[in-house]
């Protein structure tokens, strides 16, 4: 086979590799849903389809974010070092004692400050089921929970 | 022609290798009671066969600031380089692990091709447990005790214990001067449900853990206040 044989299969290969690439996404342009698949997410994690909806929302972002456009009905509880820890354990405290399931969500999929918040929540010991939302605010950002 | 498709192969599959070999890709450290940030690095090389860039290195916490050494962000082959993670230690306790992701140039948003870990562990020098003591609603209104044990250099004593409702008390019994206390509490009635805050406290010097609260709470056995 001569070299140009040799480039033209190449050519198919490579074109072959992209069409197949293109079918299976679609529509590559368009950015994909927040997907949740809750056969792989971590046993102290929820997807938002499946959070209650007498849930108690715990926001684990900034003061500011919080107040911004957190849930509503949700408590603030987070790690910043200009709050005052135990002022926001106290404040949270009846609301979690009286919830039946609390959802932790903070910035993102890959913030892990609520899963530290949720942690501090199950050490109360008030009885309530607690998870980490899945996604975090990008999760809630484009469904109905939004503000 | 062999040669040819197994050089086309090749390139296709190559950049699905790991880029970036981190030295010590997990890294655990201790920080000091009254360490406001830490600083850790993590040492890299690009391990592949062609230059790569970093577009971003994060932690998605605002607790944990990242960047790329000296501003520097695209690696030849074999180069090496550093990132900086700086944590602020904020009102973090106990151990703390937080991951930090790192994209190279082509890397999907929720892809990146490399992470590390930092595990932060902040002494604890005031223990307390349980946090919260329970009682039934309509049950026995017997004390129940909060152990407090202190893990420090000098001696941490109880100087007051407080709630913040007339439904409990709370006294302090000395376990051993400076070091081990129960904090005794008892509720006056247990007919109705509530929740009351046991504020405790101490002489401690690191002003972030002076003062501790726990919980005291009255709740039907199936539900809560």
């Amino acid at each position: 086979m001569n070299s140009l044989a040799q480039l033209a299969v190449v050519g198919a290969i490579s074109l072959a590799a992209a069409g197949g690439s293109w079918l299976l996404r679609k529509t590559p342009e368009t950015k994909p849903a927040f997907v949740c698949d809750p056969a792989v997410i971590r046993a102290d994690e929820i997807c938002l389809a499946d959070v209650k909806g007498d849930a108690l929302w715990v926001d684990a972002r900034s003061r500011a974010e919080w107040k911004a456009n957190g849930i509503k009905g949700s408590v603030l509880w987070n790690m910043d070092p200009k709050e005052d820890p135990n002022a926001m354990e106290a404040e949270a405290a009846p609301h979690i004692a009286a919830a039946e399931q609390v959802v932790v969500y903070c910035g993102s999929e890959k913030c892990g400050t609520s899963r530290e918040v949720a942690e501090r929540i199950r050490k109360l010991g008030f009885g309530p089921e607690v998870k980490t939302l899945f996604g975090g605010w990008d999760a809630i950002k484009s469904s109905s929970v939004a503000p | 022609m062999k040669h040819l498709v197994s050089c086309f192969l090749l390139a296709a599959v190559l950049p699905l290798q790991a880029e970036l070999k981190f030295h010590t890709p997990v890294i655990d450290a201790d920080a000091e009671l009254n360490d406001i940030t830490l600083v850790r690095e993590y040492k890299f090389t690009n391990a592949s066969n062609k230059p790569v860039k970093i577009t971003q290195a994060d932690a998605g916490c605002t607790c944990l600031a990242v960047e790329v050494a000296a501003g520097k962000f695209t690696y030849a082959p074999g180069e090496a380089g550093t990132i900086r993670a700086t944590f602020s230690l904020g009102n973090f306790q106990g151990t703390v692990e937080k991951p930090i992701y790192i994209w190279l140039e082509g890397d999907p948003e929720e892809a990146p091709s490399a992470s590390v870990m930092l595990r932060v562990h902040i002494p604890v020098i005031i223990a307390l447990e349980p946090k919260t003591v329970k009682w039934q609603l309509g049950g026995s209104m017997g004390p129940k005790n909060i152990d407090v044990k202190m893990d420090y250099d000098k001696p941490i004593h109880i100087k007051s214990v407080s709630t913040s409702n007339e439904t409990f008390t709370a006294r302090i019994v000395t376990i051993e001067e400076g070091k081990h206390y129960k904090v005794e509490v008892t509720p006056k009635e247990t007919a109705a449900a509530g929740l009351c805050i046991v504020r405790i406290e101490t002489d401690a010097d690191v002003e972030k853990q002076r003062i501790q609260q726990a919980f005291a709470v009255i709740a039907s056995p199936s539900k809560k206040p």
